[in-house]
């Protein structure tokens, strides 16, 4: 059960400290949070 | 034959899409019928759905079946993969899918055709269509396993049986509901896998203790109980997978189409929460199940796919095992309906609109069926001659390579349609010639995974000809420009 345990543990960790650091570059990745169209901005 | 499971398990796919599918029918019944319903869901999903949905599309064969296979020879290492897939998360919601949804595109092919013209879209959409459909091989192989596994059949029977489902699954539903059959299978696999293990505990000759002291009996098993018991492993399997799996589906369709049913770009960023956890934890089970079948000699004579369905036929109570027959067979088929539903979408939206300029959305969902249920017969057709589920995945990974690092630079940096058309060719020839042509093996580098090699080449091959062949500012180049000179 120590094996089970271990890899359990171990790999929800690693999940979800992947997962907070890809929330942390997706705040880096300002471009990303707004909708317009690229091509729309061009023509305004 | 387990009649009584295999029945079950039949009724509840049949009335969880019949049931679902009316639900989501009665309730549009009202509401103004949405161009691209059936493949893009009208869009409008919140997080939560969109990131299950993204969760179960990129969950399938490989995660399941695939893995327990896997744990045969790397124990539960193979719990990498799911970690690996965390990082696909990433990238599709934070960094691609955001940038994707920004060109107004609806399809992969789109957004390709944007950066690189139309023709090179077309091209890339071509390769990643059959790609997908090498996949879709692959979902087909593990549905045939389930059906082998609960009935008796040759593996080929099941393969046909369950590629005939498959297509059923896929034709009856379209996106919106197959949405919602993803949450109903998420939070049955979860339910059924942990049943499983605790089962298991009892069931298993000796318990879990004896699985691990098995395993350290031997030095040349005893590294495959821990996470980080093999480094080689981590560098030619885990690191790989994580790169092959980022690339491939930051860009291609499969992760895509989840993406574009979402509200907005918040939603999409949201839904790593959902997306990343439900994906990346998935793993641990059947890595954990595939080294029991493997510690079992009694097992060893089924080879590394069918020892861990045979065990757990024989050690589980049938209850919990037509939970977990239920719950494997409808993320594979799901899997394989998104899956399924990517190149159908490609060929309807991208390429019938090449003859048919005007073609109505109702042309569109027809030659979308049309293709489903092609991609069925060759699936059956080919699944038998698949090699690991595993290392087929991540050597069509490798394929996406070079298209993903020319859309960065074509986006941020210049467009050079020649400049990528040449990395595209020559980083495919050098992973052909690397894997399927055994320069790899003649070499002796077995743990240089191909998609080392797949970077590499698109790397210094797209930068050189970037540089040096001429083309037009990067697409959010010219839109960064503008803003800040507004």
């Amino acid at each position: 059960m120590a094996m089970c345990g271990m890899t359990a543990l171990s790999t929800i960790i690693i999940v979800f400290a992947i997962t907070a650091l890809g929330i942390v570059i997706g705040k880096f990745n300002k471009f990303g949070d707004s909708d317009s169209i690229v091509g729309e901005e061009e023509q305004k | 034959m387990n009649y009584v499971v295999l029945i079950a398990v039949i009724l509840y796919e049949i009335v969880s899409i019949v049931g679902v599918g009316l639900l989501v029918a009665r309730k549009d019944k009202h509401k103004v019928h949405q161009e691209g319903s059936f493949a893009f869901a009208g869009g409008g999903l919140p997080a939560s759905l969109v990131g299950i949905t993204l969760a179960l599309t990129l969950l399938g064969s490989a995660h399941n079946w695939g893995t327990c296979q896997n744990a045969a020879s790397m124990g539960v290492i193979a719990v990498w993969f799911g970690i690996a897939c965390v990082v696909m998360m990433v990238v599709i919601t934070q960094v691609t899918g955001p940038w994707m949804r920004r060109t107004g595109a609806k399809t992969s092919g789109e957004f390709l055709g944007k950066i690189f013209g139309k023709t090179s879209g077309r091209l890339i959409s071509c390769i990643n269509a059959a790609l997908i459909i090498g996949m879709c091989c692959l979902e087909v192989e593990t549905i045939a396993v389930t059906f082998s596994s609960l009935t008796g059949w040759s593996y080929t029977v099941g393969a046909v049986v369950g590629g005939i489902f498959a297509v059923l699954y896929v034709l009856l539903a379209g996106m919106k509901e197959i949405a919602w059959l993803n949450l109903i299978n998420a939070i049955l696999m979860y339910v059924s896998l942990i049943a499983v293990f605790i089962c298991l505990c009892f069931g298993l000759p000796g318990g879990w203790d004896a699985v691990e002291a098995t395993m350290k009996a031997s030095q040349d098993t005893a590294w495959m109980t821990s996470l980080f018991g093999n480094s080689a492993l981590i560098i030619g399997f885990a690191i790989p997978t994580a790169l092959g799996a980022s690339l491939f589906h930051g860009v291609a369709q499969t992760g895509y189409q989840p993406i574009v049913t979402a509200k907005d770009n918040k939603t999409v960023k949201k839904s790593l929460w959902f997306a990343g956890p439900i994906n990346g934890c998935f793993c641990i089970i059947p890595a954990l199940i595939g080294l029991a079948a493997f510690s079992l000699v009694a097992y060893n004579k089924y080879g590394s796919m069918m020892m861990t369905p045979m065990m757990l036929v024989e050690l589980l109570p049938k209850p919990v095992l037509g939970l977990l027959m239920a719950g494997f067979l409808g993320v594979d088929l799901s899997s394989f309906a998104v899956m399924a539903l990517a190149p159908a979408t490609i060929i309807s939206n991208d390429m019938y609109t090449l003859y048919r300029k005007d073609a109505t959305e109702k042309q569109k969902t027809l030659i979308s069926r049309v293709c489903i249920v092609i991609i069925g017969v060759v699936s059956i057709l080919v699944c038998n001659f698949q090699p690991a589920v595993v290392e087929m995945v991540n050597w069509s990974f490798s394929f996406g390579v070079p298209i993903f690092v020319m859309v960065i630079i074509g986006l941020w940096w210049k467009i050079s349609q020649k400049a990528s058309i040449i990395t595209f060719v020559v980083t495919w020839i050098a992973v052909c010639i690397w894997s399927t042509f055994g320069l790899q093996s003649y070499l002796g580098l077995a743990n240089f995974h191909v998609t080392y090699i797949a970077l590499i080449c698109s790397l210094v091959v797209g930068i050189i000809t970037t540089a040096v062949l001429p083309g037009r500012p990067g697409l959010f180049r010219k839109s960064t420009s503008l803003a800040q000179r507004v």
